[in-house]
C-alpha cells in the first residue's frame, strides 16, 4: 500500500484552495503529492492510504480542491476502490472528502 | 476484606439500632411498653428498615450519578463555549484572519463537540453547533485570501449574524441539558 501522511510530508499547517490563496494550498497538495502518489498506486495496482491526522486543521476548501481534482482526474469509482482515508481525530474530514469526490463526478 | 468489613460495620450497627427502635415503638400501646417480644412484629420491623435503607441508598446513588453527569456535561460545553467566545472576540474588532488561526480553532472545536455529542446522544440532547461552525468556516473561506490571510471585511455582517446564531445555539443546548439532567 502507498501512503501519504499530510502532516509529515506536506506540513502541519496547510493553506486554502488554490495557489492564488497562498502556500500549502489544496491545489499544491494535489500537484505535488496526491496526484503523483495516486498514479504510482494505480500503476502498481495498490491502494493509496492518506493519513489526515496530525495537522493543525484542514480547511474545507483545501480538502474540496485537492480531492475534487483527484476525483475529476481519475473518476469517483476508481477512487472508491483505491483510496483509503484515515482520520481518527476528525472523522468529518472523510465525509467532506467523499462529498468532494461525489461532486467531482457530476462536474 | 478488612476495608469491606470496616465499611459494613457502622451500617450494621445503625441497622440493628434502627430495628430495636422501630420494634419498641411498635410496642407502645397507650404509653405503655409491652416488653413481650412479638416475632411477627419484629420481622416486619426488620423488613421495613431493610427496605428503607435500600431505597435511601438507591435514591442517593441515582441523584449523585445524575448530578455528576450534569456537571460533567456542563463543564465540557463551557470549555467549547469559552473557546468560541475567545475566538469570536478576537475577530470582532478585525477584518482579517490567518488560516493558521482559523484551521486549529475549527478542528479543536469540532473534536470537543464530537465528544459532547457522544455524551448527548444517550440523553437525546440535540446539538447543531458542528453545522453552524462549518457554516461560519465557509463564510471565512469564501472571502478573498492572500498569502493564507483571509480578508473578511466584506462578510462582516454575515459573520456577525452567524456568530449570534452560534451563541443562541449554545444557550439552547445549555437549557436543554438543564431540562434533561
Amino acid at each position: 500500500m502507498i501512503e501519504i501522511n499530510i502532516a509529515k510530508e506536506f506540513g502541519i499547517e496547510t493553506g486554502a484552495r488554490t495557489y492564488a490563496d497562498g502556500p500549502k494550498s489544496g491545489e499544491e497538495f494535489f500537484d505535488k503529492l496526491l496526484k503523483p502518489r495516486y498514479e504510482q498506486a494505480k500503476a502498481e495496482g495498490k491502494q493509496l492510504r492518506v493519513i489526515l491526522d496530525g495537522t493543525e486543521g484542514l480547511a474545507s476548501s483545501f480538502l474540496n480542491e485537492s480531492f475534487g481534482r483527484l476525483g475529476k482526474a481519475f473518476g469517483a469509482e476508481d477512487l472508491r476502490n483505491r483510496l483509503v482515508l484515515i482520520s481518527n481525530e476528525m472523522p468529518k474530514y472523510i465525509v467532506k472528502i467523499q462529498e468532494a469526490i461525489d461532486e467531482s463526478d457530476t462536474r | 476484606m478488612k476495608a469491606i468489613l470496616d465499611r459494613i460495620f457502622p451500617y450494621s450497627i445503625a441497622f440493628l439500632i434502627g430495628v430495636l427502635v422501630c420494634y419498641f415503638f411498635t410496642q407502645i400501646e397507650y404509653l405503655e411498653i409491652d416488653t413481650k417480644v412479638s416475632v411477627p412484629d419484629f420481622i416486619v420491623s426488620v423488613i421495613s428498615i431493610g427496605i428503607g435503607i435500600y431505597l435511601a441508598v438507591v435514591i442517593q446513588r441515582r441523584q449523585s450519578h445524575s448530578q455528576n453527569h450534569y456537571n460533567y456535561l456542563l463543564s465540557k460545553l463551557d470549555l467549547n463555549w469559552a473557546a468560541y467566545n475567545t475566538f469570536y472576540e478576537g475577530i470582532s474588532h478585525r477584518s482579517s484572519i490567518e488560516l493558521r488561526e482559523l484551521n486549529p480553532f475549527v478542528k479543536q472545536f469540532q473534536i470537543r463537540n464530537n465528544d459532547l455529542n457522544r455524551l448527548f446522544d444517550p440523553i437525546m440532547v440535540s446539538n447543531n453547533l458542528d453545522i453552524l461552525i462549518d457554516e461560519l468556516e465557509d463564510i471565512f473561506l469564501k472571502s478573498p485570501k492572500q498569502n493564507n490571510v483571509i480578508d473578511f471585511s466584506s462578510s462582516k455582517t454575515e459573520i456577525e449574524k452567524k456568530g449570534k446564531k452560534i451563541s443562541k445555539e449554545f444557550v439552547r443546548v445549555y437549557n436543554e441539558i438543564n431540562k434533561k439532567c
